[in-house]
């Protein structure tokens, strides 16, 4: 086992995680996390919140030095990227020129906002992603009178609750009938999105982007399919991510428009040496349903299930209620488990600020959305995992249908 | 002995060291970590400190002895 290598592709949050559970769990072998920013592994999830408002440096944000990450036996290539990958030599190509050998291979390359926008103005519209996306959106931010965001999802109402904090007036448009579409029901999803129009914010549905106004280069205006253009000097487009996986596709591993797709227990179909964490991939749930989570959370669960396979040969399977929060116009919002195949909806309270909704299916919990009310979340959070029976939860028993 | 250590000023109650680490940190009625045994054995500091990891916001650390 000394004589393994292990070559993680990525070097953010998820690469970084499976290089140190694989050193927690007694792999001896040597680990290279090869990641395409220059940064060492830094975190994500304040990029939307807190950076955008307060001066928060990049030091700040990392998560693991390099000098910190050569003490556990992990070493670190920044500024590169794998080119080119041969499943059956177990061979990369990176973009500083170099071939390098791995036993096993962790796609761990995220995902990149995507942007339908081939014609937008090259100053004023921005997407959030790395770090540097948000230092740009900063400062920009900090200058802005019309904010527009593009896209009612977590992370384009986080966006909003940060610019609105910072005195602008902010706009949200969705192009779906509902906000939050993708993660939550309808009734849900409006509660969650009042706590964003009760601070002012401008939240408006059906509402398709069609172009953008500027002057030479610069924006001035977003352009709507019913002739509406709305006033912005910054717009910011949060319609959801790719995956990064071009590189694995054309190695002809097996990957969909979702990312690499991997079993129960992290490995990718059909693949014996190659297993995916985070972002980039699709994990197989227990229905054979794959799903991406896109949360911080999962990725730390991923990371644990698959080095203690790729090091014990043990076929271990995520146990938790995938976890995701959202911290908005003072408030935080937690997504635990599954929303969208509930069969039953439960709202025990409506008011934004104490929403409690809750999903089954087949009479079992499998989801729930709460704003604030930690201890509740955690109760939920072990009461999902467990797929316990709503009769056997109170809140579910006394909350209307 | 290691100790456990949380600041209270950071915690925000995501209870990600509960789920992780049920035998060492619960969550307050106030929705903050209560730590359940600061002291650590070796066999305890794995399981520990993947606690500290899947913390969102750094709000635990491990003391040396």
């Amino acid at each position: 086992m000394s004589g393994d290598r292990v070559l993680i592709a990525g070097a953010s949050l998820a690469g970084l995680r499976t290089a140190q559970a694989l050193r927690r769990t007694g792999f001896s072998g040597s680990i290279t996390m090869v990641g395409k920013e220059l940064h060492a592994p830094y975190d994500r999830p304040p990029l939307s919140k807190e950076v955008l408002t307060k001066d928060v440096s990049a030091s700040q944000v990392i998560l693991c030095s390099t000098d910190d990450l050569r003490g556990q036996g992990i070493d670190l290539i920044t500024g590169v990227e794998i080119t080119d990958v041969d499943l059956s030599d177990r061979t990369v190509t990176c973009s500083d020129g170099n071939s390098r050998g791995f036993t096993e291979l962790v796609a761990a390359t995220g995902a990149r906002p995507h942007q339908p926008f081939a014609d937008a103005p090259r100053t004023g519209v921005f997407t959030l992603r790395t770090l540097q996306d948000a230092l740009s959106l900063r400062s920009a931010l900090a200058k802005a009178h019309n904010v527009v965001i593009i896209g009612a999802g977590f992370i384009g109402l986080e966006i909003a609750s940060a610019a609105r904090s910072l005195g602008g007036h902010v706009t949200v448009l969705e192009a779906a009938p509902a906000p939050l579409a993708r993660s939550l029901p309808t009734a849900v999803a409006r509660a969650v999105t009042s706590l964003a129009t009760r601070s002012g914010v401008d939240v408006r549905c059906d509402a398709k982007v069609i172009g953008f106004t500027r002057q030479v280069d610069e924006l001035r205006g977003v352009c709507l399919a019913d002739g509406t253009v709305l006033a912005a000097d910054v717009a910011v487009v949060g319609v959801g991510v790719q995956p990064c996986v071009g590189w694995l596709e054309a190695a002809g591993a097996p990957v969909d428009r979702m990312g690499l797709l991997c079993d129960a227990t992290g490995r990718a179909l059909e693949h014996q040496h190659l297993w995916g964490v985070g972002d980039a991939c699709a994990w197989l749930g227990a229905d054979g349903i794959a799903r991406r989570h896109e949360h911080w959370t999962t990725i730390g669960d991923q990371a644990k299930v698959v080095a203690q396979n790729l090091t014990h040969r043990s076929r271990r399977q995520l146990t938790s209620a995938p976890y995701a929060w959202s911290d908005q116009f003072g408030h935080k919002i937690h997504i635990i488990g599954e929303a969208n195949d509930a069969d039953e909806v439960r709202i025990l309270s409506r008011e934004p600020t104490t929403l409690t909704a809750m999903f089954a299916r087949q009479g079992h919990l499998t989801g729930a959305c709460i704003v604030d009310q930690a201890p509740l979340a955690l109760k939920l959070r072990r009461w999902i995992a467990s797929s316990t029976p709503v009769c056997d939860i109170p809140p579910w028993q006394h909350s209307a249908a | 002995m290691s100790r456990v250590v949380a600041d209270m000023t950071k915690c925000q109650g995501y209870a990600n060291c509960v789920v992780t680490a049920p035998d060492h940190f619960d969550l307050g009625e106030d929705g903050k970590v209560r730590v359940l045994s600061q002291a650590l054995a070796d066999d305890q500091l794995t399981v520990v400190r993947e606690a500290i990891d899947a913390c969102p916001v750094a709000a635990l650390r491990l003391e040396a002895p």
